[in-house]
């Protein structure tokens, strides 16, 4: 009797495999043609939304879980402080309405484009939820929005602008966004700065080491709207090289804002 | 079923908690489920929702990290013996 050995071991692209990747090839295909058609975009963004703002809710309270367990005597503390920054809030509050009816009244004695309206959104989700230095808003062309419009967090702090939309959502990146490139000037001395975002709510700058800048400088950008873009967090000196590096950060806290303005630039 | 619900959990999970934990969800997925296709359609759908900056591979990065991780499991498939969880 004669044997004879067959080979079964299958071969690295057999058949099957062969099959599967075609399929995979098609449906990425169909990914890309379809990432770039709006409705796609407008129908996801719809449909996760309450699952976004379910997380962002949870963020929110999470974080006020240990005061809950907190002692009475830090609560009164608290209480105290908190206080004491409802009066200098009500105080600064005045100062600034009468700063503002001045500027107004500036404005329109020198015929200067009066500061547009600005759109009003919530936020829906924030860091860790998405990606660092960006934020998904609940607003989008529908309301007037396109990509390239300012986003403020205040009305003279500049945070960042809106890289993608949808009908009624859109992302803003922050001006830390890695990779992002700002023009701005040191409020104090007016020397002009180029900021490169860092990511994670930091930017920085390399300067020659006799530069004139100190920690808490404000980092404005000009134009018609003359806002905050970053403060000037820490400096570290590199004598060896001649220059100095300036490590900024935003001018507000990301984590405490739940809403933003929209300035939208061809209106 | 599972096979159902562990899709919805990865593109849910990510969405609710953070974005980066859709990356150990599709590396589970790939240990449990045999040839999970479904990894490249919830890293097309959490594309449209997140930003990670301007480009190709920037804006297609889940779907691309998806697709490298079954080719990988594509390869191993023939390789060595894969025991179907879900």
């Amino acid at each position: 009797m004669i044997y004879q050995t067959r080979n079964t071991k299958k071969g690295l692209f057999d058949l099957s495999i062969t099959k599967t990747i075609i399929v995979i090839v098609v449906v990425v295909v169909m990914i890309l043609v379809l990432s770039s058609w709006g409705p796609v975009g407008s129908l996801t963004g719809n449909i996760l939304s309450p699952v976004f703002k379910t997380g962002n809710f949870f963020y929110d309270n999470f974080g006020q879980i240990p005061k809950y367990f907190s002692d009475k005597n830090k609560i009164l503390e608290e209480n105290s402080n908190l206080l004491n920054q409802i009066e200098n809030g009500r105080i600064d509050k005045i100062n600034y309405e009468s700063v503002k009816y001045e500027n107004d009244k500036l404005r329109q004695d020198l015929k200067l484009k009066p500061i547009g309206d600005f759109l009003t959104t919530t936020i829906i989700a924030k860091p860790p939820q998405v990606p660092l230095d960006s934020l998904f808003l609940d607003i989008g062309t529908n309301d007037g929005v396109s990509v390239g419009d300012l986003v403020f967090a205040g009305e003279r702090i500049l945070i960042g602008k809106i890289v993608k939309v949808s009908g009624n959502k859109a992302t803003a990146a922050l001006n830390s966004f890695a990779g992002v490139i700002s023009y701005g000037y040191i409020d104090r001395t007016l020397e002009p700065l180029e900021i490169k975002g860092n990511g994670g709510g930091g930017m920085e700058t390399n300067v020659p080491i006799d530069f004139d800048i100190k920690i808490g400088d404000k980092i404005m950008i000009g134009g018609s709207f003359n806002s905050t873009i970053a403060v000037v967090g820490a400096i570290e000196e590199d004598r060896s090289s001649g220059f100095k590096n300036i490590l900024m950060s935003l001018s507000v806290d990301i984590s405490k804002i739940n809403t933003v303005f929209i300035y939208h630039l061809n209106a | 079923m599972l096979r159902f619900f562990y899709f919805l959990a990865l593109i849910i999970i990510p969405v609710l908690f953070s974005w980066w934990l859709f990356i150990p969800l599709v590396l589970l997925a790939v240990y449990l489920i045999k040839l999970p296709y479904e990894i490249i359609i919830a890293g097309f759908i959490l594309d449209l929702v997140y930003y990670f900056g301007d480009g190709f591979i920037a804006k297609h990065l889940l779907v691309m990290f998806s697709f490298l991780v079954l080719s990988v499991a594509l390869f191993l498939n023939s390789k060595v013996h894969w025991r179907k969880i879900i």
